[in-house]
């Protein structure tokens, strides 16, 4: 299965009076890493235009998020993205972040495709499934 | 066990441009949640106050699983449900509920870890907590 990474570091904004990387910030670092991902497997659609043309939004359906050693100030972490199992409605997505060697936190995150108007279920649209399929294999 | 209530509103901060709330900002709202909780169970100590000395500790988000069912709104009316779900010699589960109204928005469980604030060390939880919280059951 193909691994998307992408590079970020902790910032002063990502830390909390603990000293340490807030819980929330993964969910923003991973949002970071699907939508590079996204974006990387169909050029020709980014989300804006996704929005504007078909009317689809991508929302989350589901995240477990397992947080394994904590993250600090200045570290350079590193977002490992690959899809996971890709239905009609709705796809998996397998995250990790790592600093270096270590595993800092693991994810699994489920996404589906809405209406913008009506917010219903829609089918992952065609060349999406194509791309994203691909990228699962 | 009670539950506990924490009321908020979604604000501008908390929505994206699909014209809803973010998903991360639902894990905004359920650390309020808790923490206005603990201020509930323990009245006489403040977080920073709980963190200080040689036996202070702190308290680790280890994993959430969340499950999001039905999309927040700009200006919706938010109230967090929280109880304990499960207490450990040195974790616990919370369970949360995002509602608006009756609407169940989301559904969370958080698995908490104490450490030791000096050493970060994994700790007993305190027996004014553990005490507290068998008097809410």
């Amino acid at each position: 299965m193909r691994e998307f990474r992408l590079k970020d570091r902790v910032y002063f904004s990502d830390t909390d009076a603990g000293g340490i990387a807030y819980h929330r910030s993964y969910f923003d670092w991973a949002e970071h890493g699907r939508t590079e991902m996204l974006r990387e497997a169909v050029p020709s659609h980014q989300q804006s235009a996704l929005a504007e043309k078909d009317g689809i939004l991508t929302v989350i359906k589901s995240i477990e998020i397992h947080y394994r050693m904590p993250a600090f100030l200045d570290d350079e972490i590193e977002i490992i993205t690959s899809m996971g199992k890709v239905q009609r409605f709705s796809c998996m997505i397998n995250q990790r972040i790592v600093r270096g060697s270590e595993v800092l936190a693991d994810l699994v995150v489920k996404a589906a495709f809405i209406d913008r108007e009506t917010k219903h279920p829609v089918p992952i649209p065609e060349d999406f499934l194509a791309a994203l399929s691909e990228e699962g294999k | 066990m009670k539950e506990f209530l924490y009321k908020t509103r979604a604000y501008f901060s908390d929505t994206d441009a699909g014209g809803i709330v973010y998903h991360a900002s639902y894990i905004d709202w359920a650390e309020h949640g808790r923490t206005e909780m603990l201020r509930e169970m323990v009245p006489d100590k403040t977080q920073s106050e709980l963190a200080e000395g040689d036996d202070g500790i702190l308290i680790l988000v280890r994993s959430i699983k969340i499950e999001y069912h039905k999309p927040g709104y700009l200006d919706d009316a938010i109230t967090v449900h929280t109880s304990i779900e499960e207490m450990r010699r040195l974790s616990c589960t919370a369970r949360q509920i995002v509602m608006r109204g009756d609407d169940v928005l989301a559904d969370l469980k958080v698995g908490l870890a104490f450490v030791n604030a000096k050493t970060k060390r994994p700790a007993m939880i305190p027996d004014f907590i553990k005490q507290a919280y068998e008097e809410e059951l």
